[in-house]
């Protein structure tokens, strides 16, 4: 056995861990008039993550850039997309785009038209140096 | 090869917009709690935890980046073709250039298509050249490169047909041909419909209206 553990929780949960909050929303939640970030987000969840099959459409990459970057803009936080890229043997191209946004601004985009097979690892980091909160 | 994405941010930046936000926190008062699952792991950097790492910094934004239309259009299609190429074990594709716009375009996706591996092939990427070699023939071990999209195009097994003077130079590999439809075929209803496809009175576009290869946008 390699953990002790022998219960575990179904359904959707937040991750605590020792210096953050994780939450995690799966591709078209991201689309729904009240996505999971917003009350993953009013609960206190800092990081989230969105496992994406989001196929190419002309001219569709800005209202999914918006729709991240709203998440994170009005409730604050920070977004790890990460979407697939290639044929998956339909007639559909995933425009891949892996993107990672914090508090409305983008922070890193990987490309959305690449011959390469694709593995992103957005590996966040955050700073505990600063000894007092900012507050804006 | 692998396309990673990195990006370090501080999640203070998240904490204090949010303390500010006096609605927000109306807001989140009345939230239903989700479940917590505790985990005593530690996310962040450690000597951001342990210490403190004067040389770490938050990523600073960077303006999205956004293709044109006409890149998106020869991209797009273009790396589709590649991975269905490659990953149904083809050796080529079947392409019959009718001389209309529709044939024309595919023709210039796969044109597309063939500057992108080769682009890939001299940034080093294995996966391509394996898949290249494959497709033109070649053993894994040769020592075949693609390093020119036209020879490249040519050397697949890309079959066309086509009528006299809507020939498209760019396919002329040794596997292309000039055939007579009505010989290969030979149906009365096929002969029939390109029978009229030949006499409609008004023709497709001419053929000087065709991107050349190097209009085509590779940019990535």
């Amino acid at each position: 056995m390699l953990t002790v553990q022998r219960r575990c929780v179904i359904g959707d949960v937040l991750i605590r861990t020792d210096d953050a909050v994780l939450g995690f929303e799966t591709c078209e939640e991201l689309w729904t008039p009240f996505p999971p970030h917003v009350r993953m987000g009013l609960d206190g969840c800092e990081i989230f993550t969105n496992s994406s099959g989001s196929h190419h459409e002309l001219r569709k990459l800005d209202q999914r850039l918006s729709l991240i970057q709203k998440a994170t803009h009005t409730g604050g936080g920070v977004y790890l997309y990460a979407n697939q890229q290639g044929c998956d043997g339909d007639r559909l191209y995933y425009d891949g785009s892996s993107l990672i946004a914090s508090n409305g601004n983008v922070l890193a985009q990987g490309s959305q038209f690449a011959l390469s097979e694709v593995v992103c690892l957005p590996h966040p980091s955050s700073l505990f140096q600063f000894p007092f909160r900012r507050l804006l | 090869m692998q396309e990673v994405i990195v990006a370090t941010v501080d999640l203070q930046d998240v904490r204090g917009q949010r303390a500010s936000f006096n609605s927000r926190s109306a807001q989140a008062a009345d939230t239903p709690r989700y479940h917590r699952v505790i985990i005593n792991i530690s996310l962040s950097h450690e000597e951001g935890v342990h210490g403190v790492d004067v040389a770490l910094k938050p990523t600073a934004p960077i303006f999205p980046r956004y293709h044109k239309p006409q890149e998106e259009i020869a991209l797009g299609p273009a790396c589709w073709l590649w991975d269905y190429l490659r990953r149904s074990r083809a050796v080529g594709f079947f392409l019959p250039l009718s001389g209309g716009l529709d044939s024309c375009s595919v023709a210039v996706i796969v044109f597309s298509m063939c500057q992108l591996v080769v682009k890939r092939a001299e940034e080093g990427d294995e996966q391509v050249i394996l898949d290249a070699r494959r497709i033109v023939g070649e053993p894994p071990q040769s020592n075949y490169r693609p390093t020119d999209p036209k020879e490249f195009c040519g050397s697949f097994s890309l079959f066309s047909y086509s009528l006299p003077n809507l020939i498209f130079p760019l396919f002329r590999g040794p596997y292309s041909f000039d055939v007579e439809i009505l010989i290969l075929i030979g149906g009365s209803f096929i002969r029939h419909s390109w029978e009229r496809q030949i006499q409609a009175p008004t023709p497709g576009p001419e053929p000087k209206n065709f991107l050349k290869p190097s209009e085509v946008t590779t940019s990535t």
